[in-house]
């Protein structure tokens, strides 16, 4: 579970273990026009926010080619929404953020990139995926990733099942 | 842009398609999808299991955005879609929720996911996503319609209803390397299809019958709609279904009268297609295999066609069979047979026919074979005709379409399989012998 700390979500450590595992990630957004979009996101990583309020910003590492429509929306000023499924056992959990910032990458990010699609695609062949379609889903070779990063306002558990669309850590 | 068509393999499951959807308020949601239906070039339908977000997002805005990863190739694509409506019924919705029951069963979660509603959407745009590495080769896919142009061709060349039945089953296996198949028909009543040949089972299953609407074939036959499974779901396994169903509804002791719907003990993948002629359903070919998602798209769309080529050519023989009958023969056996005694014993009330005390066959078959043991026995006739059974009006046969040729070869085939000293020979177009080869000893019991 995660707590609500000025309109955001401070997140639990078992959350910030299981977004940063090797898990598949999917970002939407929103246009002006009410047309959504949608994009895969190739890793992320979690850290306190740069204004010591102790909030947790999550980046996810998105291809400036292969996710145009969604960083279109997101440089709009629009909300962001991203699911994070393991494949393994379809735990799935969706942040969501009013705003987000959207930044290169910082040292290190690549090699995050590269060894979330090294998991990631592991994951996938340990469930009987052929290995080259593994990477080419999980691992391929972006070389064009941006940072977008964003403070969750709001977490949902979108396991199927009875919980499913259950608000995470909302408390007061 | 590439046709709706050319991404059917996307839609098989293999990897999960995810929507985007937004409100009023311009926030959007992403979520997994657990079934993408290809319904036609312009259309598809997604299964609406939980009032969830995306279900609130749709009703209020119907702008939707796909994302669908190729199995083989891994490109990906958006759909552009909007929300058109949702049906709860009817062959669509049967189809989802029969391949539905599959998925849910496969990944453990059969009391988490029921349908409640195929949403069908309006597809505005396909889009490839670029920017990827090149697409991974893709082996060639076997091009189904030499299979099929060879099938129709033996197909064509059959010369009664049995020969085409056979003929049907041994294109499925050697054409179509489906060898574990089974052709049911649909009663005149419409309310059962009974099993008249099938090929790849320890069991034929001949005479077995499905309920209209029970398990897959009876829901396929019902809905007049292909249903086909990658991953098959215990709730769909017919022959559960079937026995589970007339346990409820008939006494125990009827059961040793119910003959085994064959089936494989471990099924992976099963497809069921109506025999369709015009409104008319005339059966379902079926098909399974122990692999799991064997059967394509493509696959549906060859059996789709095989089974209208079917549909056509049995009508064209039960058109065909009374007209090009032969005058009716009225030749005494040249004498009765002598041998080990038969103890035939009839029960009116079902038709039902028992030899020796074991249950052999009921419905209007086993009212034809009566009447052709009586009449045997009274005046020693061994020659019949069709069109006299088709007249008599104490077989209760209707009036337009009797599924008399249908109702023979089962007959035939439950006499080769279970009693060795009674026989049908055909002798003709529309003439058959009985063939006896023991003492008759006729019993109608009362009740």
């Amino acid at each position: 579970m995660s707590s609500s700390v000025h309109g955001a979500l401070l997140l639990t450590s078992d959350l910030v273990d299981f977004v940063l595992g090797p898990i598949s990630m999917k970002a939407g957004s929103c246009s002006r026009d009410l047309v959504p979009s949608i994009s895969q996101a190739y890793g992320c990583r979690v850290s306190r926010s740069s204004n010591g309020a102790g909030v947790d910003e999550v980046c996810v590492f998105l291809s400036e080619s292969r996710s145009a429509n969604v960083l279109r929306d997101l440089r709009d000023g629009g909300a962001f929404s991203v699911v994070f499924s393991r494949p393994t056992t379809h735990r799935t959990v969706q942040l969501k953020a009013v705003a987000v910032r959207i930044e290169p990458l910082q040292p290190g990010d690549q090699a995050l990139i590269d060894r979330y699609g090294l998991r990631a695609s592991g994951e996938l062949i340990s469930l009987g995926y052929p290995p080259a379609f593994s990477q080419a889903l999980m691992a391929p070779g972006i070389t064009d990733a941006v940072c977008v990063c964003f403070v969750p306002n709001a977490a949902f558990d979108q396991t199927p099942g009875a919980g499913a669309g259950q608000p995470l850590g909302v408390t007061t | 842009m590439p046709s709706l068509s050319t991404l059917r393999r996307c839609f098989e499951g293999a990897v999960p398609a995810i929507i985007a959807t937004c409100d009023a308020n311009a926030t959007p949601n992403v979520a997994y999808l657990s079934q993408v239906h290809y319904m036609d070039e312009e259309h598809v339908a997604l299964s609406f299991q939980f009032f969830n977000t995306t279900r609130r997002n749709i009703l209020a805005n119907p702008a939707a955005t796909i994302l669908l990863m190729d199995p083989v190739t891994a490109e990906q694509y958006y759909l552009h879609i909007s929300y058109l409506k949702t049906v709860s019924e009817g062959p669509l919705f049967e189809s989802m929720k029969a391949r539905l029951a599959g998925i849910a069963s496969h990944s453990g979660m059969s009391e988490v996911f029921q349908l409640k509603g195929s949403d069908i959407y309006r597809v505005q745009r396909i889009e490839l996503i670029t920017g990827a590495p090149p697409p991974l080769a893709s082996a060639p896919t076997s091009n189904l319609l030499p299979t099929l142009r060879r099938s129709m061709a033996r197909l064509a060349a059959c010369q009664d209803l049995s020969e085409l039945l056979e003929s049907a089953l041994t294109c499925l296996a050697e054409e179509f390397d489906m060898p574990h198949a089974m052709l049911l028909m649909l009663d005149p009543a419409g309310e059962k299809l009974y099993t008249v040949a099938s090929c790849g089972y320890h069991h034929s299953g001949v005479g077995s019958e499905i309920g209209l609407g029970e398990g897959m074939i009876g829901v396929a036959a019902r809905e007049r709609v292909p249903i086909r499974i990658g991953h098959c779901a215990t709730e769909y396994l017919y022959g559960r279904a079937v026995r589970e169903t007339y346990l409820q509804r008939y006494a125990a002791t009827d059961i040793e009268m119910s003959i085994p719907v064959p089936g494989l003990a471990k099924s992976g993948s099963q497809m069921a297609v109506p025999i369709v002629s015009g409104e008319r359903v005339t059966g379902v070919l079926y098909v399974e295999s122990p692999q799991e998602m064997r059967f394509s798209w493509d696959d549906e769309d060859a059996l789709v066609a095989l089974a209208n080529y079917l549909a056509l050519a049995i009508t064209s023989m039960e058109c065909c069979s009374e007209a090009a009958e032969e005058s009716v023969v009225d030749a005494a056996a040249d004498a009765k047979a002598v041998g080990k005694p038969v103890h035939v014993c009839f029960y009116r009330a079902d038709q039902s026919v028992f030899i020796n005390n074991d249950y052999l066959i009921k419905g209007v078959a086993g009212a034809i074979l009566w009447k052709l043991l009586c009449d045997y026995s009274a005046v020693g006739r061994d020659e019949f005709t069709n069109r006299e059974l088709r007249h008599d009006t104490s077989l209760r046969l209707p009036d337009v379409v009797d599924n008399l040729e249908a109702r023979l070869i089962l007959l035939q085939r439950r006499l080769v399989e279970r009693c060795d000293v009674l026989a049908i020979d055909k002798t003709g177009r529309g003439r058959f012998r009985l063939r006896v080869t023991g003492t008759l000893n006729l019993h109608e019991a009362v009740g």
